[in-house]
């Protein structure tokens, strides 16, 4: 059901930052019309254009709380799982791989589709700046734009930085460069997925060349997922990032329900709820936080397994799976239940686009597994309804 | 005790000398009666010429009787004609009765109260002279046996073992010893270090810290609080900790107060140095160490010593991180990007020695990803440092753009091109020669082969004029440019120098020399060649693996054995290391290319030009034969393939383990069908 306030909180956010209509609609590839009757509520997005309501999110740099407020108001499920509460030991021990990466302490935290990046970011600073409080921590999210040209992607970084006189990459560079050269700092850089790659590649060399020339200076905490992992292992015509330390942070469905366990599972043991879950979505976040969410007192195994296949969020990742593949090769892997071996840049672009959209997970044994089997079904049954 | 005066009068020295004069006669007499058993009627009897003396005249009429009469000629007139009688019975006894001198010059023995100034006289000074001698004697038996000094004396004496509460006494006993110069020689000092070393007790605390800043690795020393110093280490320093803080804690500091004072460092990883000079305060804290909760490391006495030594203190600060530290927190293995410390920086003295003795020649440094060519340029960089006349300047280039770089590092903002920035460069700083290392080149060089290698040509002229020796380094777009573009005027522009596999000795050397460092041992000869030939002598893989080993040693101590180097080496980072080899070209096509090559290795472990052909063939793919020779070419470069006996097999044999021959098949075929027919 959708709720009145989608297009109040739209217009907010578009206010915020001064978006237009027209600008919306074309960084999303929807036309200003849809986008206008969205915000003036004459009609809502439909199941098929949910990724389009999560774009517009990224666009109108909505954090991750409030991407799932939009797509509540929408009726949709959470694009993020909230976290919960992270201890002060993954704290202690992510910042442990940063200080360990010495020389050249370069950390990116990877995250597969759907958990925020990284988990509560906020939290991680402020970790950052009590562990270096000699340390100048600058927090930075790189522009949403597909369409930003590489100077104003540069002036928009260096605004955020507060670096003086930034006005293309060069002077980004020597800015920052100056500013190494009198401070020590930590930048934390997330949403490093989104926005135009050329930038992104610049924006990479860039700390590359500023990390080998001023060794001890600079730390970086690079937070994204699958086009920042590719920075490392898969562009090998320029070794930006490949000195930087990856670390993988997952989601665990039995820890996250520790400190999320919804209401109407009050009655049953968490032990149930959690094997029920599993089996369901396996480890997947955001279905995690919108069943926990949408449950019901009294509702049946059925039930939320028809939750799972009627999950708009599913739908949506897996048709843009479907768009992007061969028949035969998205077949050859929905049919197998260990679809291949784990590796830290999977070779097959299609299990690589299923990892990283949160389908496929890392098993205990090294191996790829489907999140559950319901999604693998809906996955064969999406597949056969495309064919047909 | 009645001591008499320590200057007699002459009546008494007279009478001295006259009772001195009898004991003689009175020795002959009973030597003579022993002889002859007569006793004799004179003295001429006994000796020829011998019947009386100057002083007395003496008269043995009476059997076993000696009466003596002094002379009128005495100097002494109380004593002129007096009497003195001896009697011989057992002995010689005095007769006092028969005696007629005054008490005062009479011996007590006889009667009178002249015995302790006849006997006190002769006796002092022979009590002194005993005395004297027995100082003498025990100062040679000090000198010569005491065990301290025993071994001062040794000519290898070192300070090493001794205690700092010590030094003071030592260096009196050495001073005294007369062996300052031989301790100084052999403890390789100076005599100024000696005077430091041996009043260092004494010196304030700002003194204390300056020495140590000169003993220790030590190139920056500030004030973090009231009570604690930071010292930031050398660069060159072996192991992975780059600073210290300093806290002196006093004889009466407690535990907790330390736990309060270390609690408001801001760097709760840098490991702090508790120096307690006092000896009850320095066992306490070593006996509850436990207690201090920052990372800590607590000299104990000798150590302290050692500290203070210059040849020692290095070592010492070694042997203290590693016994108060987990070893994995002092790793100095960099599996990653350039080496930047000189002391983890192993073999590739061709390269260097190439580079240094053609200062009027430029390189080309080529070779794939993660080879060493950035910790060849760094390592040239500190060469140069060392130089009083060349300045080096290093630029990492993302990109193409290579002037407002080199004008932002050089801090020449307004130049017409690189001739001018050049030029005015040597304007700036005359006599200096300027070396430009840049590193990642691929694209740069890419992009001048768009324009004409304009730029290019500048550099070129530039370095013919000798305003600068180039060294660039790069990959494949660098290696085509130069070795397969026959119109690049790279083509004799520079040298190129190929960087590949680390040389044998320093391949082994990069893991065993730390390893010794850290007190770790392996368990026979043939487990560090085996890793070597594992990883292809490849640095960064050797270096991941021995980071990989200290991680497990530090949960486990034990003696690094094959099972434990077979962990190491199908561990996840060198795993990871091994990927990013998929894209060795900016060309998709020949990065596809690249990859079939690969998968065939995995497939078939050994591979050659017909094979390939075949399997394209069979696909019905067709690929023209310079694109192949150059995609082997380039697999080679990168340390992936390598040749022999006619055939490709992989550089680094740990690679194959990466896919297994029934996955690298699935790949080729994904990759097959991809490729343009």
């Amino acid at each position: 059901m959708m709720r009145a306030d989608f297009p109040d909180l739209l217009d907010q956010h578009m206010r915020r930052i001064r978006a237009s209509a027209a600008a919306v609609a074309t960084e999303i590839g929807m036309s200003r019309e849809a986008v206008n009757n969205w915000r003036r509520g004459y009609s809502k997005p439909s199941k098929k254009h949910r990724d389009k309501v999560v774009a517009c999110s990224h666009y109108l740099r909505l954090s991750e709380t409030e991407c799932n407020e939009l797509l509540a108001a929408v009726g949709f499920e959470d694009e993020y799982a909230w976290h919960g509460q992270v201890s002060r030991r993954e704290y202690n021990h992510i910042l442990e791989q940063l200080e360990q990466a010495r020389p050249y302490p370069i950390l990116m935290l990877l995250s597969q589709a759907h958990m925020d990046q990284p988990p509560q970011q906020q939290l991680i600073i402020e970790a950052l700046k009590n562990r270096y409080p000699q340390r100048l921590i600058l927090p930075v999210q790189l522009p949403y734009s597909t369409n930003t040209s590489i100077t104003d992607f540069f002036t928009f970084i260096g605004t955020q930085l507060k670096l003086p006189e930034v006005h293309d990459e060069l002077s980004f560079e020597f800015a920052l460069s100056d500013l190494l050269k009198t401070r020590q700092i930590t930048l934390v850089i997330s949403r490093f997925e989104q926005g135009n790659a050329a930038c992104r590649q610049q924006l990479a060399g860039i700390l590359r060349n500023l990390t080998e020339m001023h060794v001890g200076q600079i730390q970086l905490v690079l937070c994204g997922g699958e086009h920042l992992s590719a920075l490392k292992y898969a562009q090998g015509d320029l070794s930006l990032l490949n000195i930087a330390t990856a670390c993988l942070l997952e989601f665990k469905l039995d820890h996250w329900l520790q400190n999320n366990l919804p209401e109407a599972a009050q009655v049953a043991s968490q032990q149930q709820l959690s094997q029920v879950l599993y089996e369901l979505i396996g480890h997947h976040p955001a279905l995690a936080s919108s069943m926990a969410r949408s449950m019901k007192p009294g509702m049946t195994v059925a039930e939320l397994r028809s939750m799972v296949i009627n999950s708009e969020l599913l739908y949506c990742d897996i048709n843009q799976v479907i768009r992007n593949t061969s028949p035969t090769e998205l077949a050859e892997k929905l049919n197998c239940l260990e679809p291949g071996p784990y590796r830290p840049h999977l070779q097959d672009p299609v299990l690589r686009k299923l990892f990283w959209l949160n389908l496929l997970r890392r098993g205990p044994d090294h191996q790829l597994h489907w999140q559950s089997e319901p999604i693998r079904q809906l996955g064969l049954r999406l597949l056969t309804e495309h064919q047909t | 005790m009645n001591r008499g005066p320590l200057f007699p009068d002459g009546g008494v020295i007279e009478s001295h000398e006259i009772f001195t004069e009898l004991k003689g006669f009175q020795r002959l007499i009973t030597q003579h009666l022993g002889s002859t058993g007569d006793w004799p009627d004179s003295l001429s009897e006994i000796a020829m010429g011998l019947s009386s003396s100057t002083r007395q005249s003496v008269d043995l009429s009476v059997p076993y009787q000696l009466t003596s009469t002094i002379s009128q000629q005495t100097d002494t007139v109380e004593l002129r004609g007096q009497v003195v009688v001896f009697r011989l019975d057992f002995s010689w006894q005095c007769v006092p009765e028969l005696t007629t001198l005054p008490d005062a010059l009479k011996p007590t023995y006889c009667g009178g109260q002249l015995t302790a100034l006849t006997r006190s006289v002769p006796d002092q000074g022979f009590f002194l002279m005993v005395a004297y001698l027995a100082l003498i004697a025990i100062v040679i038996a000090v000198v010569f046996y005491h065990p301290v000094l025993r071994t001062l004396r040794k000519a290898d004496f070192k300070l090493v073992n001794q205690r700092l509460t010590d030094l003071p006494k030592l260096a009196r006993l050495i001073q005294w010893g007369g062996l300052k110069s031989q301790v100084i020689t052999a403890n390789e000092l100076n005599p100024k270090a000696w005077k430091k070393i041996i009043t260092f007790g004494r010196a304030d605390e700002r003194q204390k810290l300056n020495w140590m800043c000169r003993t220790l690795p030590v190139k920056q020393l500030q004030k973090t609080n009231r009570s604690v110093h930071l010292m930031q280490l050398d660069g060159d320093f072996p192991l992975n900790v780059d600073a210290l803080y300093w806290y002196t804690a006093s004889a009466t500091t407690s535990i907790s107060r330390i736990n309060n004072h270390l609690r408001q460092l801001s760097e709760d990883q840098i490991p702090v140095v508790i120096w307690a000079e006092n000896t009850e305060m320095n066992q306490l804290l070593q006996v509850n160490h436990s207690r201090i909760k920052a990372r800590h490391l607590i000299p104990n006495q000798q150590q302290m010593t050692r500290m203070l030594v210059p040849n020692l203190a290095r070592q010492c600060l070694l042997d203290l991180l590693t016994t108060h530290l987990p070893i994995n927190l002092l790793s100095p293995f960099q599996g990653k990007g350039g080496v930047i410390k000189a002391s983890q920086f192993y073999g590739r003295d061709h390269i260097l020695t190439q580079l240094q003795n053609n200062p009027s020649k430029c390189f080309l440094l080529v070779g794939g990803r993660q080879l060493g060519k950035t910790s060849i340029l760094k390592a040239y960089a500190r060469i140069l440092q060392r130089s009083p006349h060349k300045t080096s300047c290093y630029i990492s280039m993302s990109d193409h753009r290579l002037l407002p770089r080199l004008g932002y590092q050089l801090n020449i903002s307004r130049y017409r091109d690189l001739t001018d920035m050049l030029t005015q460069y040597h304007q700036q700083n005359p006599g200096r020669q300027l070396v430009i290392l840049l590193d990642e080149t691929d694209r740069f060089i890419s992009t001048e082969a768009k324009n004409g290698f304009r730029l290019m040509a500048e550099i070129r002229s530039c370095a013919e004029q000798g305003l600068g020796q180039m060294v660039f380094a790069g990959f494949w777009d660098l290696y085509a440019s130069a070795v397969l573009d026959y119109h690049s005027p790279l083509k004799n522009f520079a040298d190129i120098l190929t960087v590949g596999a680390l040389e044998e000795v320093p391949a082994g050397k990069l893991i065993t020399e730390p390893m010794q460092l850290l007190n770790q041992r392996f368990s026979d000869d043939q487990v560090v060649p085996a890793l070597l030939a594992q990883t292809g002598q490849r640095a960064n893989l050797i270096n991941l693996a021995a980071a990989y080993l200290v991680e497990q040693l530090a949960q486990q101590p034990q003696i690094i054995n094959a099972n434990l180097v077979q962990q190491a080496l199908r561990s996840q980072p060198l795993f990871d290391a091994m990927q990013g080899w998929n894209n060795l070209s900016s060309d998709p096509l020949d990065s596809a290319l690249d990859r079939i090559l690969v998968y065939l290795t995995f497939i078939h472990s050994f591979i050659d030009v017909s094979m390939v052909l075949d399997h394209l063939e069979q696909a019905g793919k067709r690929v023209e034969s310079e694109r192949l020779k150059q995609a082997f070419h380039r697999l080679r470069l990168a340390h992936i393939l390598t040749h022999q006996n006619q055939q490709y097999q992989f550089a680094v044999p740990l690679f194959a383990t990466q896919h297994s021959p029934a996955e690298a098949n699935n790949l080729l075929r994904q990759e097959l069908l991809s490729l343009p027919a």
